[in-house]
């Protein structure tokens, strides 16, 4: 618990790039309430310019802050916009704590928008801590209905507080904040019954100029469902699938998305071998790549027209 | 005999991981290799541990027998 609380005072003293983006991505998104399939996207015009810099972005409460938590061998995002705060998974059985500690010193008291992406324990192990600790305003969930204990735990628990649930499909739009737009690209009309990570809500979240890619545990079946469905996911920085397994982020998909940053979102030492090494070269030939069991949490602010990254480690 | 239920909560390409019920605290990794066919995500599976004494005293008899 202590470990990621550290982790988090200390990381913004530590490494810091700033990348301007010249992607014109604030046309890309329609304004009503679903998003519309979108041509497929051309090649980048350009190429970012990163500069080193050494001192923090003004804190300014028109920012939007990523945070991607280390929760080991699991995924945990904290996205923090003003006073208001969505959390996307909460990491594997145990971690719930940590993620909890680390929300309440950024000075978040409530959270407007949980997220599980699919039912895996690895994705919502944690979750009873944080439906315990914060109030609530919104519960997303795949919508795929799964066996396990631990699912089943949290709904009741979604239930018991009163929590409004939800399950979007592809093209619906969350209404997390004002200036954000939080698009859901996944799970499609039909779920996956053979391979649950398929079902993944996966989140584009744009701020002006930048755009967030937040995949979970969505493989190449799904990355290609969404391109088969005309949807643009042209990002900056991509949350990249299943903790860099070669079961996601195929050749095309990878291509489509032309990522700045990458992010990895893996355990030192996993079972799995994660991420796996084809995977990594496919990431490293067009993005600067972060892990977290290299860098520790990784956070990524921006204002809308440019974004710093800085890593704990 | 000792017998529980598990859920089979994911395959990770040819790891099995089972978490323990009904509380989930206790995750086991397996090989699918080792699992009635047709075996799934969100699977809920027995699970039985025996002791083969049997085994045991020939494995030590033979030991000594080869020493």
């Amino acid at each position: 618990m202590l470990i990621v609380a550290a982790g988090c005072s200390d990381s913004k003293t530590n490494t810091q790039e700033k990348v301007s983006t010249e992607k014109t991505a604030a046309s890309e998104q329609p304004t009503q309430s679903t998003e519309q399939p979108m041509p497929a996207p051309t090649a980048k015009q350009t190429n970012p310019t990163i500069i080193s810099q050494n001192k923090e972005l003004p804190s300014a409460g028109g920012n939007l802050t990523v945070h991607f938590l280390d929760v080991g061998q699991g995924d945990s995002i904290l996205l923090e916009h003003g006073d208001d705060g969505m959390l996307i998974y909460s990491g594997e059985i145990g971690k719930g704590d940590d993620v909890a500690t680390y929300i309440k010193n950024e000075g978040i008291m409530s959270l407007d928008y949980v997220i599980a992406t699919h039912p895996h324990s690895d994705h919502i192990g944690g979750m009873s801590v944080i439906l315990n600790d914060f109030p609530i305003g919104h519960f997303v969930d795949s919508g795929y209905a799964y066996s396990s204990k631990t699912y089943e735990n949290m709904l009741k628990a979604i239930d018991k507080k009163n929590i409004p649930f939800e399950t979007p499909k592809r093209g619906d739009k969350i209404n997390f904040t004002s200036g954000i737009d939080v698009y859901v690209l996944n799970p499609g009309s039909t779920y996956f019954t053979d391979d649950v990570n398929q079902n993944s809500v996966v989140l584009k979240v744009t701020d002006g100029k930048v755009t967030f890619l937040l995949m979970g545990d969505a493989g190449i079946q799904a990355e290609n469902e969404i391109m088969k469905d005309g949807y643009n996911v042209d990002a900056d920085i991509l949350k990249v699938g299943h903790h860099g397994s070669r079961t996601a982020s195929g050749t095309p998909f990878i291509s489509a998305v032309s990522p700045e940053i990458s992010v990895i979102e893996v355990g030192a030492g996993n079972d799995y071998g994660h991420p796996h090494q084809e995977t990594l070269d496919r990431l490293q030939k067009v993005s600067k790549v972060y892990r977290t069991d290299l860098d520790g949490t990784i956070t990524v602010t921006t204002d809308g027209s440019s974004y710093s990254v800085s890593t704990e480690k | 005999m000792e017998s529980f239920k598990v859920t089979l909560d994911r395959i990770e390409e040819n790891i099995a991981v089972l978490l323990v019920r009904d509380e989930e605290k206790f995750k086991i990794n397996i090989p699918i290799i080792l699992f009635p066919s047709g075996s799934k995500e969100g699977d809920i599976l027995d699970i039985a541990i025996t002791r083969d004494v049997q085994g045991y005293r020939c494995y030590k008899k033979k030991s000594f027998s080869t020493a």
